[in-house]
């Protein structure tokens, strides 16, 4: 615009609102006491970070040298958890396709989605690592049960993602596919899927590095993989190995990052 | 001449604000008919009711201090809604419906061939239709309708790398494999350039009349309505305010439609000489 003439009326910016930068100020407030009152609750002592820093010192220094004789039993224990997280992951992909459907408020009722989105809040709430406890006790020790583990918690974890894309999705689609006379899975399968594939795609892509990160810790408790082998380590003070372990681990969990990072780079 | 689409005392609240009120008309089989009226005046609303994409509002629900009669819609003899509640039967119904929309709709990630074929979803099995599985058969009527409306070789290419007007071709191909025997279409040509737009209302007019099919259009652009349609419907804040022949289009209801100034914006011009005539100024500004 050029510089406005004696024609135009002067203009003013618009009053300010002051309920607004009320509520802004209280929601800070709020914040900040949440912080606070957090503080005492977990025991927040930051100064133990430098008075003990020997001791750290000293713990970290005992995992040096780190001891690499058994690497091939460890890449191989690797290789099983790597294992159990595709496993996990499918199976769960699986489950939450339906699941996800079916707690999208765009395409069910509510009193579909509601008992549905609650079943999927219980798999989600609890943690792979309670959940590879109980399978322990179910199926035995192994493998086996990290994969339940895994299959039960990402499906909740999936189908919550992939409900909220279906339920940002175009209306206009299902409509096409609706005003030819199709079915209402017609509709799901050409309106809404092929709509939400490439975020469905990113969101398992993201939960398979999760889970390959997951699967090394419910080792810990007889889940199988690394993480038994990493715990029995840790448990007979063998330090050194276990620093072997983690770098194994470290590196495997990076080069499973980038490729799925260049994967769904490629899919979207 | 019989029937093909009736509507009965349709009226519509969206939130409260009324939307359609008390329509009712009859159309017959192979009228090519235009529903105009301004942006709001409920053209949209009245074509997704026909097809059952949306209900009427319910019966015995109280406007203006009276009960409502049963708004009752049907297509082809068929039940679409009554008083709100859409017919049992109302996905096979819609079958013979088609519905172009403004924006085309299709599949976006799959081929021209592939989202033509879905007309036929509601007569091939269910099971083919989840798995994308359709019969030779069906993919050659699918190749036929694309060769009518001049896309046959762009089948394989993704619906996605078409322009506009091309997608639209594409969704009247799927509307003919699916054998409807009424198309409504709900400005199909609102987002596109001129050119593109008499090429799909060309193709939309000419396939019709091919196959005496019944067609609604709604329109933006009154010149499309005096070129393509023979019967005008003209709607105004959700009343019909004209019903005719398209001749019989006046300037001053026109005037009335759109307000006055909107005359120019719709390329029209009044003559001098015929004061009932309308002539259409240079075709670049017919197109908002």
């Amino acid at each position: 615009m050029q510089n406005a003439g004696d024609s135009h009326p002067a203009v003013a910016l618009p009053k300010r609102d002051t309920k607004r930068s009320l509520m802004h100020a209280f929601g800070w407030g709020l914040f900040l006491a949440l912080l606070g009152l957090s503080w005492e609750g977990a025991e927040m002592n930051p100064g133990v970070l430098v008075s003990d820093a020997s001791n750290m010192l000293k713990f970290a220094s005992d995992f040096f040298p780190l001891d690499f004789h058994e690497w091939d039993f460890y890449l191989a224990e690797m290789v099983i958890t790597l294992q159990i997280a595709v496993w996990g992951t499918v199976l769960s992909i699986v489950a939450a396709i339906p699941f996800g459907i079916l707690s999208s408020e765009n395409i069910v009722p509510w009193w579909v989605y509601q008992p549905v989105r609650r079943l999927m809040d219980a798999a989600r709430a609890i943690n792979e690592m309670v959940f590879a406890m109980l399978f322990v006790v179910v199926v035995g020790l192994g493998p086996f049960a990290g994969v339940l583990a895994l299959f039960v918690h990402t499906t909740g974890i999936l189908a919550k993602l992939f409900s909220e894309a279906v339920e940002a999705i175009e209306p206009g689609p299902v409509e096409g596919i609706r005003s030819t006379g199709a079915s209402a899975i017609h509709e799901v399968i050409f309106g809404v899927i092929p709509q939400v594939l490439p975020h469905w795609i990113s969101f398992s892509l993201y939960r398979f590095e999760s889970n390959v990160r997951s699967a090394t810790v419910i080792g810990l408790v007889g889940a199988g993989g690394i993480g038994v082998v990493l715990w029995e380590s840790i448990r007979a003070f063998s330090f050194p190995q276990a620093g072997a372990i983690m770098v194994i681990i470290i590196l495997s969990v990076t080069l499973i990052d980038l490729l799925s990072q260049w994967l769904r780079k490629r899919v979207i | 001449m019989d029937t093909v689409i009736s509507i009965n005392n349709l009226s519509k609240h969206f939130k409260g604000k009324p939307a359609l009120n008390d329509v009712s008309l009859t159309i017959s089989r192979g009228e090519t008919v235009a529903l105009i009226g301004a942006s709001g005046s409920g053209k949209s609303t009245l074509l997704r009711h026909i097809a059952g994409l949306l209900t009427t509002d319910k019966s015995g629900q109280e406007a203006g201090g009276c009960d409502l009669p049963v708004c009752c819609v049907s297509v082809l003899g068929q039940t679409i809604q009554e008083g709100g509640q859409l017919a049992k039967k109302v996905r096979q119904h819609r079958a013979r419906v088609g519905f172009i929309f403004q924006q085309f709709n299709l599949v976006n990630r799959m081929s021209v061939l592939n989202n033509v074929v879905l007309g036929a979803l509601a007569r091939v099995p269910g099971w083919r239709g989840a798995l994308n599985w359709f019969p030779k058969s069906e993919q050659l009527v699918a190749m036929r309708a694309l060769q009518r409306v001049g896309m046959d070789s762009f089948a394989n290419q993704r619906a996605s790398t078409l322009s506009g007007g091309q997608q639209q071709r594409v969704a009247i191909a799927r509307a003919l494999v699916q054998g409807a025997e009424v198309l409504l279409a709900d400005e199909p040509v609102a987002s596109l350039d001129p050119e593109s737009s008499r090429r799909v209302l060309g193709t939309l007019t000419k396939v019709s009349k091919q196959d005496q099919k019944t067609v609604v259009i709604s329109l933006h652009q009154v010149e499309y309505a005096r070129q393509y349609c023979t019967r005008v419907i003209a709607l105004k804040k959700g009343r019909i305010v004209f019903d005719g022949p398209t001749a019989n289009l006046t300037p001053t209801l026109l005037n009335e439609l759109y307000g006055s100034e909107s005359l120019n914006v719709h390329g029209l011009t009044l003559d001098a000489s015929e004061p009932n005539t309308i002539k259409s100024s240079n075709e670049m500004t017919s197109v908002i």
